[in-house]
């Protein structure tokens, strides 16, 4: 082979390297940022679910949900002020948005009552924030629901709508 | 001739093929390197530490606790409050933050430990409102008499960064927001002037506090409650304290708001009481008009009117009624 020719087919050689050195970067960065994204939305998945887990606890906690009598609390939750509660949301939507961030609605029902059945005390559902309706997960938890004007008790079921 | 150029042929695609399997599978040691350590220079970290502490930080408003968070090596939170928008906003290792929605915190602006003091204590008036967090990384000397019990978590220690003077000051339920001055001549045991100086009045009926904080300055701040007081104490200027202060009373008028339409619920569902306690339902809550004390100068806040609030509600529970609250 000539010289000329050698040349040529190092240099031919040597550009074949470098394409697949690129192409084989390329895919590699493509796959880092995909693995990337990947765990980035699991980590936002875990901490969304713990999210929604803690709202519960909280909406159990929260004073304008939590019964009282004489101003000593109890474990559950006042049917009166939850019937009470959508007036002051809807002067307060700003505040119980950012409170219930990406919650697409929180509810409680009570089993024993007609859900569809909207005046208290015989309420089947009384609806805190947003639609029970939409999509996404559903969290639950069973409380015990305080009426004050009876001084009964009723098994009620929080439940929180996620956004996945 | 052929033969001998066939077998160049081959021994030069093996040579690619070595090469590049051997380049595939170095770019995959190197990218799954990279995934698993790559933390786009903290960011990311710093923000899913941010989402968990705001989470742990909503679990504490409804809960009475006193721990210690222990991050393991020393972290820094920044505490910051707005007072036109009227939130807080906490900051980790100064790279994410987050806005601290529902949560009412007093903290130092800078928070910086391995482990950091948490607790929280409930605000009532006289329902409960919310619980403070409070957030601590220094000693504080707290000087006060025996009449003032203070929760044990504040913990005053022999020495102190901060040191912090309580006087009692019967007068206070006499004197109006304008009348009151913070001139003092309160000296530390070293001859040094306090940090602050916090005056205070006890209410005879339920032991409850109201009074005002001196910071450093002679600056003045109104407190109503055993909770705020020791807000008080964590917080550094009276601008940080005025302003978590006032997203604590905006939220004693939205949990007031609550009781106020519950009374209305009430008033037409307890078949047990005397219909003509309607006005006592109504004197069972904060005043909503305008000449209410929630829309007056919550300086004005007093044990007198905190006091017929509770005796509304009690006089409704030992009548059969329900109570309000």
């Amino acid at each position: 082979m000539s010289i000329n020719h050698r040349g040529q087919l190092e240099i031919g050689i040597t550009t074949m390297v470098l394409i697949v050195f690129i192409v084989l970067l390329l895919l590699s960065l493509i796959l880092y940022f995909k693995f990337t994204y990947l765990e980035l939305e699991e980590d936002r998945t875990t901490l969304l679910d713990q999210k929604y887990n803690s709202i519960l606890s909280v909406i159990i906690g929260l004073p304008e949900f939590r019964c009282s009598r004489g101003g000593i609390e109890s474990e559950c939750l006042d049917a009166a002020k939850l019937s009470a509660f959508s007036g002051v949301y809807a002067s307060n939507k700003e505040h119980y948005g950012n409170i219930f961030g990406t919650v697409n609605g929180i509810w409680v029902d009570v089993p024993v009552n007609d859900v569809n059945n909207l005046n208290y005390p015989d309420q089947g559902r009384f609806s805190v924030y947003g639609k029970a309706d939409l999509k996404g997960g559903i969290y639950s938890v069973p409380v015990s629901l305080y009426y004050p004007e009876s001084k009964k008790y009723k098994i009620g079921i929080l439940k929180i709508r996620g956004e996945l | 001739m052929v033969s001998r150029l066939n077998k160049k042929g081959i021994a030069i695609t093996f040579d690619w093929m070595f090469s590049i399997v051997a380049g595939v599978l170095i770019f995959s040691f190197l990218i799954y390197f990279a995934v698993q350590n790559t933390d786009l220079f903290g960011k990311v970290t710093a923000r899913i530490v941010s989402e968990e502490l705001d989470i742990l930080f909503s679990g504490y408003e409804t809960a009475q606790v006193s721990t210690v968070l222990d991050f393991g090596r020393e972290a820094t939170l920044d505490f910051r409050c707005d007072e036109i928008n009227k939130r807080q906003k906490f900051m980790i290792n100064d790279r994410e933050g987050k806005n601290l929605w529902g949560k009412i915190i007093f903290a130092p602006k800078n928070v910086k430990s391995d482990k950091i003091n948490v607790a929280t204590a409930s605000w009532n008036a006289p329902f409960r409102v919310a619980n403070f967090v409070y957030l601590w990384d220094k000693r504080y000397l707290l000087d006060y008499d025996s009449d003032l019990e203070l929760p044990e978590w504040v913990n005053p220690s022999a020495s102190g960064d901060i040191n912090i003077k309580f006087a009692r000051d019967s007068s206070l339920a006499l004197s109006s927001s304008s009348s009151f001055d913070c001139s003092y001549n309160f000296r530390t045991s070293n001859n040094e002037e306090y940090d602050k100086v916090i005056y205070y009045d006890k209410n005879p009926s339920d032991d409850d506090v109201r009074g005002y904080v001196c910071f450093k300055g002679k600056e003045k701040s109104f407190f109503y409650g055993e909770a705020m007081m020791i807000g008080a104490i964590f917080s550094e200027s009276k601008i940080e304290f005025d302003c978590v202060k006032d997203i604590a009373v905006d939220r004693l008028k939205i949990v007031n708001d609550i009781y106020t339409k519950k009374v209305s619920n009430l008033i037409i569902s307890d078949r047990s009481c005397n219909p003509n306690f309607g006005a006592s339902y109504n004197n069972a809550v904060h005043e909503i008009d305008n000449n209410g004390m929630l829309e007056k100068d919550f300086d004005s806040f007093d044990f007198g009117y905190v006091n017929r609030i509770r005796s509304a509600n009690q006089n409704l529970i030992s009548t059969g009624c329900a109570g309000v609250y």
